[in-house]
Formats: structure tokens, C-alpha cells, sequence
């Protein structure tokens, strides 16, 4: 007899479920979905008994029925099991550990649900005790939500309870599966769901961006961090008395609790929650078990002036207003918004409020519930569950492990506990702002135990240990420039000769000497006379532009201005003038002047960009500077040995620790040459020539002068770098640790406002991460604080406050200025200021600090401070600017441009030559771009992200065409490094958008491909491409001289030569690249063929031409060991010359072909002819032949394509094509002799017509081992991009085996 | 990079929402209404709009 068949009801999703499939069907092997929790039942139970009340249940529950869920071409269906066969596996163990039992359930719950197959959910009985057991449940999410668990919990009690009595259970109160289906249909397609939609899409038009505690957001991934806490019985009864008073619930307080935490720990005052709903407000869905969670954003408003009352109440409108639109699914808002995928999300963190009652009892045994897993979690879930035993409440916190560690999560929970705690014990009706985030002992850490910086200075002047040094040592030397060097006697003796003249113009202490002196021997003793004759010095920088200058004149009123020449500064400031060019101080005393200088009174006034577009003068006082000097000669202990270079601008703080540091200690000063600061190429030289132990670099300067060719010179004398202005990379300091090992870095950070630099982090090449800028110096305290001023604890980014004696006195004149950025500290000594500087920083929780940005519209350009504000108040002054608005673009990496909007008719030209006339050099736009109206965001403010990016483009088809090979090959190199379609050979560098990275680059690239030596200097001098071929032309070689025989590429480095050989062209150019690859120790000399240059007869055979190459070797390096290098054609004769070599007894230690083939791979094939030797020439351009028929077709592609081939005469061209079929003939009548030694081989492994070819064929004649290196391209490509990297990096590693 | 007002910026409704403080040297400070007063200081005057708050800075009153 066979069973009736039992008969499958197939019902269709809700759109519920239908997210729960979409999300396993993304990450089908991932467990995430599985919910599951354990019931701890005390007492007595029955497994028999208990497996049929499940099996009755299941009967009951449709969702205990669905036995699988398929995709069908109508979307996916469920299939429901008949009651008759409810089948309910129950797996009983007994007995069991508590640990075992958990451990079977965490494996269990680790196992990917497959949907298509079932089942979809698993029981388990554990016996853990006499009479205690554990009830696993685990159902997959898209049948059963946290409400249907507690439904399906209570009815199994129930049915339990009655079995075991001996009665018939009640009748079932489920409803059905199909009715759930059904009304979710109706709701889809009614007008409730339609308003709904409305009003959503209202709330979130401005898709405020989602609060993450992790500061990014993360794909969900397979498991969770959990993190269990309890909430005391007094605070649980704390926050239940706080919710009655503010006619609350509890769950609404825990809500804006988590609302407070979120938008400190995320610095956002608009905070958006999520709130799983379990949305079955008088629904159907009440009374069935199933999926019908919601989860819906609560978005609300956290500032610090209002009162946690006040937040209540908005959480508590915010509920009910979320409750009137909860059917509406998460996923479909999401999508009307177009905010799918990772990193777009919509809500924080979720609170989970799980107010249900589990007090049910299996036949008088009392249990409790356990939850092991709510579903999948995205960021972080922060899980309340009111324990019915009065045990308080327990809070899980789930953290998704992509974004949060268990300490994370173990620091957040720990804050929300305190908080908690808090806000029970306070009135509500304080303002928000009297809550710290952080625990008491977090904020003992970072306000006390980090700032434990106190020490005590003795009362002196940035001045008086100069004077007191200079005694001691007064034939030391003080100061070096050019060719001149100054002992302390001799620079005293000027200084005070000036000073005693100052004193005489009403220089003394409180009142304040300007300096516009370029830098010079004359700018330290003006500067140092200054500070001696006790007046504070105001530098001016004379590249300035004289409104600038003027305007600062007028606003610092100093006494007087000491000059070289009395033309430096604008007339008519009505400034008395001290010229030094003339001035006779003969009769002036020698000796230090008396002066009533006190600590307090000021040492310099530096002005910085200021935001209302007028700068700034900023007042720092002695006792300041003198403690920052104490404090950096205490770390970093400078000697008389020590050479400190001078090469900040004056205009610049860092300069001060530059003129004054070494002359407080005995060292001496060395002074780079006026605009040398910003030419890596003679740092390097000044640094080696003058050993100079000390120097400075901001960052961005720091990069480029390590990707200089001599760079790695300067590690000899060089001891410590100090860099501050800008963010230091890590990668700098990675490159750095590269190129000066054993030489220092030090980071250091701080505002002019707070004397140069108030942190300090020495660099560790380990390290990984962001580089700190570490911690305070003596006597200064840091603070990274929140919204409400209160202390961030580590990790949770603040804005950075400074407090202590380095603080300056303020702005020069501007009380309301000083007011708002030198304010009250309220965690310092009574009476305390504190500097806001507008930097966002946080706390690492070793006490370092990290920076990681603005605040406000505040940008810093290679070290320079620059304030937009500043620059748009410039542009919006001028004539026909309607509105102006200026950023920082950073379209190509490391690039960054500061560039200027303006609307209205004034042409953008004009402006930026207006404004040019006006601002700094560092501040002048580098475009200015004129729009017909400012982009704005939906909210109606001006959207700075979708300005566009400038175009700069070279006066292209109209220019000129360039007049020779140099100047051809410049436009093409000019446009090339600016990334512009073509430029001619007038347009100028910086027009175009060049930077000063951007010269570096372009003089590196100009060193490379012409071979010439030239500056970054020269490119300032002389900026088009026409202006640097005529220096090239007049001190550089002629182009000509680029097709001798010998191509010298370096000739500078400590390492024997390389020698590499040209391939079938005959031209060794295209080894440029390789050499600036192998760095500035490793000498590299092309080896061309004769005749490219002169009518001499082409060689007969190899052997002839290799043994002439032996000659010209020779000529630069009369004896080996010879290393060896070439690329096609190139490779063969290297083998010729080595074996030559060898034949006159010399060593030849490195022999390296590119992609070469003995003459035998050649013999038996065609010679090429005229039409191959013109393939050849493209390629040697990097082309590959297409139409080209005639020489003159080649010359033209060449040309067009600006080739510096192109920049070769006809002749030439003519010669190349002969020489190219010359090597075909030469190379298959040679016959090669056996070279005594190893074989470094680099093949073109990209598949080739010449299928034969194979290093292989030289074991014929190389005695030693072959080691090859496949790169995936073509033989002409090996010389480009990562080839030549690799090539480079391989032939590096070699040389370095080889030693030197 | 977002310019949202901080502590010591206006407000945008021009609200009374800050204090002017003053300490025992008589250096001033603009102080937000909602955070309590540090010790070593006073309130000169305010609560004011801020704007109002920077022109009795600007012409010494506090």
C-alpha cells in the first residue's frame, strides 16, 4: 500500500522574504542569514514529549513547513509542506557540557543554508544537567523574524504543557502563511503604499549621509562580533523612572542614547538610526509566525544646545511618525533613492529593542532565551532585551568584523554603558553638551595621562642664550653663505651694530621692526638685531606683490623697515626705511645692547592667509618660541658639530627654529642661495658640499627631492630631517627610509599660532598606517574634542585644540578674530586659553595624534597655509566677478591644483593676472575658470565637487611649429608632463597648470630623453619650450653630439659603468629610462652606431663593429670588470665585445641581452629590405608600421606623433634606414666564439610570428649558467612602462650582487 | 570637508548663542551659551547672536 501523495501549497514571497532570498542569492555559502537562539529551560523535560509538540506545531506554523524556496521564471516560490507531513528532526543529546552544546550549535550555525534544497531550519535538544536542557532553534531568516521566534517559543510551551498533562492542547491561533502573502500583495498595490513611498522619499531627499561608528562602511560578511554586556538593576530602573517623567518609554531613551553616541563618535549633527520594526501593527501578521521585519530609518537632530529631554521627545514623535509608513520595506527606500550597494547606505548603526516576554515555562520548568544571531549585520546592531527575571537590561552589541574588532566594539559598548549611566543620574534638562562620550578613565587618559608634559625653563628670550653662546664660542662658526663664513664674534658684532641703530629708530621690546631682506648674510644679522635691539621682527618676503606688502605695513605700523635696497618695498607707507646697501655702522657699539625684555613680550609677527581675505599677523611671544627651541635641543640635542640649513622662507615659522636653533647651541647656519628652497637638484648639492647635518622639508617638497637623481648623496652627512607644513605620507617616509638610511625623520605639526610646532613623532620605517604627528612638546597640551567641547576618546576623531605656553598672544589688531580661535580651555588651569585650530585629528591609544583633515575651508599647498576665503574674497574684488569661489583639485594623483571660479563677464585671464598682482605666488590660482552659474547641491548650496576641472590647453595647432629637434622634443615633453593635448614652443610652464612637482618631473624627463643637465632653476628662468632649447642649445649639447658613439647617460656614481648597446636602429636613446631607473650611483653610457651623425662607410661585419665598440669602452674605462647590456641587435654585439674583451684578458662580470637571438636563429631566413628597415625605425618610436610607405611617410608619422626622432635630420633618417637592413646581413654571416661567463637574458614572451626564437640557442656560446626572465609584450615594448620597471629592478638587484 | 558650524561659529537663525568671557588678564573669549562657563573665567556679556558677541569684542566692551 503506497501514501497518498501529501500535496505542496506553493505561494509566492512577500517582500520581505523576497529581500531575505535576494540577499542569500548574492552570497549564496554565506551563513549570515541563519537566525537561531537557545532556550535554557530548569527543570524536568521530556524528549519524546517535546518532539511531539514541536512535530504539532510545525503542523500549525506554516513557516516551520517551508520546505524549500525556488527560482521560477515568476520570481522565486516557497513550498509549504502539507500539516499531515510536518516533519520536525529533533536531535536530542544527552548528556552534554553547556561548552559542547554551544560549540555544536556555533558549527551548526556556521553552515550555509541552501534554500533550493532545505530544510530550512534544524532543532536540537541538549541535556546539560539532571534537569536542565537546551532548546536549539535555528530558522532561516526568510521564514521567521524575532517576533515569529517568540510566537513559535510560547505555542510549543503551550502544546508541551497540555501533552504533558495528559489534555489536548488548545486550538491553534496561528494565522496563515498564504494570508501573509495575500496582504502584503493588497499593501503593494494600495494607496497607503504609494503614500508611503511619498513620504520617504520626502524624509531622505538630501540623502544625509549614513553615520558609521567604523568612519566607512563594509559588504555584511559571513559571521558577526558580539559583545555582551548587563545593565545594572539601578541604572535599568534609572532609565524606566527617566522615561516615565519624559512620557516616554524605555526603548525610546536607549534610542536617543544611541542617537547622542552616534553623532559625537561620528561628528554628525544629523544622525540617522535603524530601527528594526517588527511591523505587524494591526496586521494580519500579528498571529503569524514569519518574516515581516522592517528595518526604517529614524533620523534625528543631536546638537549640543539641546537637552536630552528635548531628544526624547524627538525620538518619541520620530517612532510614531515611522510607524505610520512601516510596510514600506528598507531595501525599497534604499532603491528610490538610489542608495544600493556598500558603500552608499542610509542608516547607522541599529537598535534593536526586544521588549518581548519570554517567561514561558515548559510544564512548570522556567525558561530563558538565549539569541545567538539576529541575521546578518551590515555595520553594527546594538541588541536590548528586557530580561523578564528583573535581572536588568542585557545589550549585545554585533559589529559586522569587517569594520570592527573586538576591542572596538568592546570601547563602543563600554561609552554606551557610561553614557547610560549618565544620563540616568542627570537632570534631562541640561543641555546635551554636559555629556562626555567618553568613560572617566578614557578621558583621564587623554586629558592627563597624554599631556603629562610639564617641565620646567628658566625665564629667558628667544634672544639671550644667543648672546650667552656667542660668548662662549665666539670664533666658532656661526654662519655660512656662498663663500662667506661668519663666527659668532663677527656676526654679533654686526648684529648689535644694527641693533644699537634700530634702538635709535624707537626699535625696543614691545614695538616692531619689519625685514624685507632676501635671504643673505644681511637677512640673520637684520633678524637677529632685531630680536636683540628687543622689538619683535615682522618678516616680509620680498617676492611678495607690493599691495600685499603695503597692506601688511599699514596693519603691523612697525617702527621701521630694514632693507637691502630702497626699492624692496612700495613708497608711500610712510614706514621709516633702513637700508643695509650703504649704511654705515662703524660708529655703532659692538657690544649686546641693554634692553627690558621680558618673556612676555613679543619675539616676531608672522602673517598667515586670514578666511575674510585679509591676512593676518600673528604675535608669538618669547616665552613661547623659547620653550619650542628648549624642548626640540632637549629631543634632538644639537651639537657644534651640527650644520643646520636655512632655506624656509622667512615669511615661513619653520624659519625661525632654522635662523635661531643652531645659534642658541654653537652650530652653525648654513644659507641656502634666495629661491634655491625650491630646487631639489642644488639641495642636494648644497647639503653634500656644505655637510649639513640638520634640515627641514615640507612633505611635498621632502617627495621630490628624494625622487632626485642625488638624493642618496646627501646620506652622509645628513643626521636628522624634520618635516611639518602638510600631511606626511607614509610612503615619503617609506621612500625616505630608502634613500637615507640611518638619517632621522621627524615629523613634527603646529600652527604659527602656537609657535612653530607643538607635537613630535620620530619615524619608524616599520611602522604601517598613517604617519602620527605624535605628541605634545613640553608643556603643551593637546585636545581632540567633539561638537560639544567634550573630550574624543582614542580613535574617535575630534577637532584638534592646543593649550600651553607656546600658545602666541593672538592676531595683531583683530580682538574679535583672537577672541574666536584663542578661547577658554575648561580642562586647563583656571583662567586657561586654548587654540582652535580647525584641524580634525584623533587620539592613537599609544598618545599619538593623528591628523586626518579639515575642519573648514582651510587648505594647504605644499607646506603653504592657505585660506580659500582669502583667494575668493581676491577674485570677487575684481571688475566683472559676480561670484568667486576657489578649491584644491587633486584630478591627478599627488597633483594638486588651487584653482579659481568666477561668474559674470570679467574674463578669466584677466582676473588671474589681477589677482596675480595682489596674492602670493603659493596663492595664486593656478586656472581661473569662468562659469555661467555655480553647480548646487539639492539643498541649494554651491556643490564644490562638481566644478569642473580646468582644461588647460597649449596654444596647440595655431602655435608655431617648433624651429629643431630640442625644441620639438621639449613641446612634445611639455605636453606630456601637464597632460595637455600639444603645446608650442611659446607657451609657457605654469600657464599650463605646471606645479613645482610637475617641473620636477619634466626636468627629470628632459634629463632622461635629451641627456642634458639642467635645473629646476632654469625652468623657473626660462619657461617655454623655445626659452630652455636656447640655454640647452648654449650650455648643454648640441643634439648632434646625441649621436656619437659614445652616449654619456650618467656619468656621475661610485658603481664600474654600464655599458648598453644600441639595438638595430643604431641609436642607444631608448636606454634613458633605464637609466634613471638604476639611480644616480650606476654610470651608464649608450653605445651608438658610427656614421649616425657623419658620412663614415657603415661596418662590414659584426666582429669589425663590436671591436671598435671595444675602443670607445676602453676609452671610458680603460679595465673590467665590464658589465654588458643590450637589446635586439644590441644583445648579439654585446656578446662579440665581451668575448673581445675576454681575448685581451679583461673580466666581464654581467653580460645582458634584450630579447637577443644568436646569428644562427637568423641564417636561413630573408634579409630585410628597405620597407623592414622602416618598420624598424617606427618601432624604435613605438609605433607600429600601418600605412606608411615611404621614408617620407615615417618622417611624418614621427612628427606628428612628436617623436624625438622626429627631431633628427633627414640625413639622419636616411642613415638609420641603411643602418637597420646593414645589421640584418651582418648579423646572419656572423659566426660567434664561446663567451666565458653567465648570460642575464630578458625575453619578450608575447607571442611572436618568429615562433623559433629561444635563449635557449645560446648555450652554444655563453659557458655559464642562462637566467631568463619572461615580460609579457612584444620586443618592441620592452623598454616601456612596466617592462622597463622590471628590467630595471632585475638588472638592479644584480649590479648590487656584483658590488661595486 | 563638510563647513558645518562648530562651537564658536554663528548660528544660522542668528539665535542668542554665545557669551563673551573674560579671564583675569582681561583676554576675552567667545564662549557657546550651551556649555558651562570655565573656571578662571566669566561672562561679560551674552547670551547674544554672534555677530553681536564680535562686535563688543571688536570694540573692547566684551
Amino acid at each position: 500500500m503506497t501514501a497518498p501523495p501529501v500535496t505542496e501549497t506553493v505561494l509566492p514571497l512577500t517582500a520581505a522574504q523576497s529581500g531575505m532570498w535576494y540577499a542569500q542569492a548574492l552570497d549564496p555559502l554565506s551563513p549570515a542569514q541563519n537566525t537561531a537562539e537557545y532556550l535554557e529551560i530548569d527543570g524536568p523535560l521530556d524528549p519524546a514529549l517535546f518532539a511531539e509538540a514541536l512535530r504539532r506545531v510545525a503542523a500549525e506554523a506554516d513557516a516551520l513547513r517551508v520546505v524549500r524556496v525556488e527560482d521560477t521564471p515568476d520570481g522565486p516560490r516557497q513550498y509549504v509542506a502539507h500539516p499531515d507531513a510536518a516533519e520536525v528532526p529533533l536531535t536530542v543529546r544527552e548528556p552534554d557540557t553547556v561548552a559542547e552544546a554551544e560549540a555544536w550549535m556555533r558549527a551548526d550555525l556556521a553552515a550555509p543554508c541552501d534554500l533550493a534544497a532545505g530544510p530550512l531550519f534544524r532543532h536540537a535538544l541538549f541535556r546539560v544537567g539532571e534537569d536542565r536542557w537546551l532548546w536549539y532553534q535555528r530558522i532561516h531568516h526568510l521564514v521567521i523574524d524575532g517576533f515569529g521566534h517568540s510566537l513559535l517559543v510560547r505555542r510549543t510551551a503551550e502544546v508541551y504543557a497540555a501533552l504533558a498533562r495528559g489534555e489536548r492542547p488548545g486550538p491553534r491561533t496561528f494565522g496563515r502563511l498564504a494570508d501573509l502573502v495575500a496582504d502584503d500583495a493588497a499593501y503593494r498595490s494600495s494607496q497607503a503604499f504609494a503614500a508611503d513611498r511619498e513620504h520617504w522619499t520626502r524624509a531622505f531627499a538630501d540623502r544625509p549621509q549614513a553615520p558609521r561608528l567604523a568612519g566607512r562602511g563594509a559588504l555584511p560578511s559571513h559571521t558577526f562580533r558580539r559583545r555582551t554586556a548587563h545593565l545594572s538593576p539601578e541604572t535599568t530602573q534609572g532609565l524606566r523612572d527617566l522615561a516615565a517623567r519624559l512620557r516616554a518609554t524605555w526603548p525610546d531613551v536607549l534610542i536617543a542614547a544611541q542617537a547622542l553616541y552616534t553623532s559625537r563618535v561620528t561628528a554628525q549633527p544629523d544622525v540617522v538610526l535603524g530601527l528594526p520594526m517588527m511591523g505587524r501593527m494591526g496586521s494580519v501578521a500579528l498571529r503569524v509566525p514569519g518574516m515581516v521585519m522592517n528595518v526604517l530609518p529614524l533620523r534625528l537632530a543631536v546638537t549640543p544646545e539641546a537637552t536630552f529631554a528635548e531628544l526624547v521627545r524627538q525620538v518619541v514623535l520620530g517612532i510614531r511618525e515611522v510607524r505610520r509608513h512601516q510596510r514600506y520595506r528598507y531595501e525599497d527606500i534604499r532603491r528610490d533613492l538610489g542608495l544600493l550597494g556598500e558603500s552608499r547606505g542610509l542608516v547607522g548603526p541599529l537598535v534593536n529593542v526586544m521588549p518581548f516576554d519570554y517567561a514561558v515555562d515548559f510544564a512548570g520548568a522556567p525558561a530563558r532565551a538565549h539569541n545567538l544571531s539576529a541575521g546578518p549585520v551590515d555595520d553594527l546592531t546594538v541588541n536590548i532585551y528586557d530580561r523578564a527575571d528583573g535581572r536588568g537590561l542585557r545589550i549585545d552589541h554585533d559589529g559586522n568584523p569587517a569594520l570592527y574588532e573586538d576591542e572596538d566594539l568592546a570601547a563602543h559598548q563600554e561609552r554606551f554603558l557610561h553614557l547610560l549611566d549618565r544620563l540616568a543620574g542627570t537632570d534631562p534638562r541640561l543641555p546635551l553638551a554636559a555629556h562626555p562620550v567618553a568613560t572617566p578613565a578614557e578621558r583621564e587618559l587623554v586629558l592627563e595621562e597624554f599631556n603629562r608634559t610639564e617641565r620646567a625653563v628658566p625665564p629667558t628670550t628667544l634672544v639671550g642664550p644667543i648672546e650667552a653662546q656667542a660668548a662662549r664660542t665666539p670664533d666658532a662658526p656661526a654662519l655660512v653663505y656662498r663663500d662667506t663664513t661668519l663666527t659668532y664674534a663677527e656676526l654679533t658684532a654686526r648684529a648689535n651694530r644694527l641693533a644699537w641703530h634700530l634702538r635709535s629708530l624707537g626699535a625696543r621690546p614691545g614695538a616692531v621692526v619689519a625685514v624685507s631682506v632676501p635671504r643673505s648674510v644681511e637677512l640673520v644679522v637684520a633678524l637677529l638685531a632685531v630680536v636683540k635691539a628687543g622689538a619683535a621682527y615682522l618678516p616680509l618676503d620680498p617676492d611678495y606683490p607690493a599691495q600685499r606688502l603695503a597692506y601688511m605695513l599699514g596693519d603691523a605700523a612697525p617702527v621701521c623697515a630694514v632693507t637691502d635696497r630702497a626699492d624692496r618695498l612700495p613708497d608711500g607707507t610712510g614706514t621709516p626705511l633702513v637700508v643695509l646697501d650703504g649704511l654705515d655702522l662703524s660708529d655703532r657699539p659692538w657690544t649686546d645692547p641693554a634692553r627690558a625684555l621680558t618673556p612676555a613680550h613679543p619675539a616676531y609677527v608672522i602673517y598667515t592667509s586670514g578666511s575674510t581675505g585679509r591676512p593676518k599677523g600673528v604675535v608669538v611671544p618669547h616665552r613661547a618660541i623659547d620653550n619650542r627651541l628648549r624642548w626640540m635641543q632637549h629631543a634632538y640635542g644639537l651639537t657644534a658639530g651640527d650644520r643646520v640649513l636655512q632655506k624656509t622662507p622667512s615669511s615661513f615659522d619653520v624659519s625661525v627654529w632654522e635662523f635661531f636653533w643652531p645659534l642658541r647651541e654653537g652650530a652653525t647656519l648654513v644659507v641656502a642661495e634666495p629661491g634655491g628652497h625650491k630646487d631639489p637638484v642644488y639641495l642636494a648639492r648644497l647639503i653634500r658640499e656644505q655637510s649639513v647635518t640638520t634640515c627641514h622639508f615640507v612633505p611635498s617638497m621632502l617627495q621630490m627631492f628624494l625622487a632626485g637623481p642625488d638624493a642618496a648623496d646627501c646620506a652622509a652627512p645628513l643626521r636628522r630631517v624634520f618635516a611639518s607644513g602638510e600631511a606626511l605620507p607614509r610612503e615619503t617616509a617609506q621612500a625616505f627610509a630608502r634613500a637615507l638610511p640611518g638619517v632621522e625623520l621627524h615629523n613634527l605639526y603646529g600652527p604659527t599660532e602656537a609657535a612653530v610646532d607643538v607635537t613630535y613623532h620620530a619615524c619608524d620605517p616599520a611602522d604601517p598606517g598613517p604617519v602620527p604627528i605624535g605628541r605634545p612638546v613640553w608643556n603643551t597640551r593637546l585636545y581632540v574634542l567633539d561638537a560639544a567641547l567634550q573630550p574624543c576618546p582614542p580613535g574617535v576623531p575630534g577637532e584638534l585644540y592646543l593649550a600651553g605656553v607656546q600658545l602666541a598672544d593672538g592676531y595683531l589688531g583683530r580682538a574679535e578674530l583672537t577672541a574666536t580661535r584663542f578661547v577658554a580651555d575648561p580642562f586647563g588651569p583656571a583662567g586657561a586659553r586654548m587654540y582652535r585650530t580647525g584641524d580634525l585629528a584623533r587620539w592613537t591609544a599609544r598618545g599619538e595624534v593623528e591628523y586626518l583633515g579639515r575642519t573648514d575651508h582651510q587648505v594647504k599647498l605644499r607646506g603653504q597655509r592657505i585660506e580659500l576665503g582669502e583667494i575668493e574674497a581676491a577674485l570677487a574684488a575684481r571688475e566683472g566677478v559676480d561670484g568667486a569661489c576657489a578649491l584644491v583639485r587633486e584630478d591627478r594623483p599627488g597633483e594638486q591644483l588651487l584653482v579659481g571660479y568666477v561668474t559674470g563677464d570679467a574674463d578669466p585671464a584677466a582676473v588671474r593676472a589681477a589677482v596675480a598682482r595682489e596674492l602670493p605666488e603659493h596663492m595664486v590660482p593656478a586656472a581661473v575658470v569662468a562659469l555661467d552659474a555655480f553647480p548646487l547641491s539639492p539643498n541649494g548650496k554651491l556643490d564644490r565637487r562638481e566644478l569642473p576641472a580646468p582644461v588647460f590647453a597649449g596654444s596647440g595647432d595655431g602655435a608655431r611649429q617648433p624651429s629643431g629637434p630640442v625644441e620639438e622634443a621639449l613641446t612634445r615633453l611639455f605636453a606630456e608632463v601637464l597632460g595637455v593635448g600639444r603645446t608650442g614652443p611659446d607657451d609657457a610652464f605654469f600657464d599650463l597648470g605646471g606645479t613645482s612637482l610637475l617641473a620636477v618631473r619634466l626636468v627629470g624627463r628632459i634629463r632622461a630623453e635629451l641627456g642634458a643637465e639642467l635645473t629646476i632653476g632654469t625652468l623657473f628662468e626660462a619657461s617655454t619650450p623655445a626659452g630652455l632649447a636656447a640655454r640647452l642649445d648654449a650650455t648643454g649639447r648640441a643634439a648632434e653630439d646625441a649621436l656619437d658613439v659614445v652616449l654619456p647617460l650618467r656619468t656621475a656614481g661610485g658603481r664600474p659603468p654600464l655599458f648598453a648597446i644600441h639595438p638595430a636602429g643604431g641609436i642607444a636613446w631608448c636606454y634613458g629610462g633605464l637609466s634613471a631607473r638604476l639611480g644616480p650611483d650606476q654610470p651608464l653610457y649608450g653605445i651608438q652606431a658610427r656614421g649616425l651623425n657623419s658620412d663614415e662607410p657603415l661596418p662590414r661585419a659584426l666582429a669589425e663593429q663590436a671591436a671598435e665598440y671595444v675602443r670607445h669602452i676602453r676609452a671610458v674605462r680603460p679595465h673590467g670588470p665590464y658589465r654588458l647590456l643590450g637589446w635586439s641587435v644590441g644583445g648579439v654585439l654585446a656578446q662579440i665585445v665581451a668575448v673581445l674583451l675576454q681575448d685581451a684578458g679583461e673580466e666581464v662580470d654581467l653580460l645582458a641581452m634584450l630579447d637577443s637571438f644568436p646569428a644562427e636563429q637568423w641564417r636561413e631566413r630573408p634579409a630585410p629590405e628597405e620597407g623592414d628597415a622602416l618598420t624598424a625605425v617606427l618601432r624604435m618610436a613605438g609605433f607600429e608600421r600601418t600605412h606608411e610607405r615611404t621614408r617620407e611617410d615615417v618622417m611624418a608619422t614621427l612628427s606628428r606623433a612628436g617623436s624625438p626622432l622626429a627631431g633628427l635630420t633627414d640625413r639622419t633618417l636616411s642613415r638609420i634606414v641603411d643602418i637597420v637592413p646593414n645589421h640584418a646581413r651582418m648579423m646572419r654571416e656572423h659566426h660567434h666564439r664561446v663567451y666565458d661567463g653567465d648570460l642575464l637574458f630578458f625575453t619578450a614572451a608575447a607571442p611572436r610570428a618568429q615562433h623559433w626564437l629561444h635563449h635557449g640557442a645560446w648555450r652554444a656560446h655563453v659557458t655559464g649558467p642562462i637566467v631568463n626572465h619572461d615580460l609579457d609584450c612584444v620586443h618592441s615594448q620592452l623598454l616601456l612602462d612596466r617592462q622597463l620597471d622590471e628590467i630595471a629592478a632585475v638588472l638592479t638587484a644584480r649590479l648590487k650582487e656584483l658590488g661595486a | 570637508m563638510s563647513a558645518r558650524p562648530g562651537p564658536f561659529d554663528p548660528s544660522p537663525e542668528g539665535r542668542d548663542t554665545h557669551l563673551v568671557l573674560e579671564n583675569a588678564e582681561g583676554r576675552l573669549s567667545m564662549w557657546p551659551a550651551w556649555r558651562t562657563v570655565p573656571s578662571g573665567w566669566a561672562a561679560r556679556s551674552g547670551p547674544a547672536p554672534h555677530e553681536a558677541c564680535v562686535r563688543r569684542v571688536e570694540a573692547g566692551r566684551g
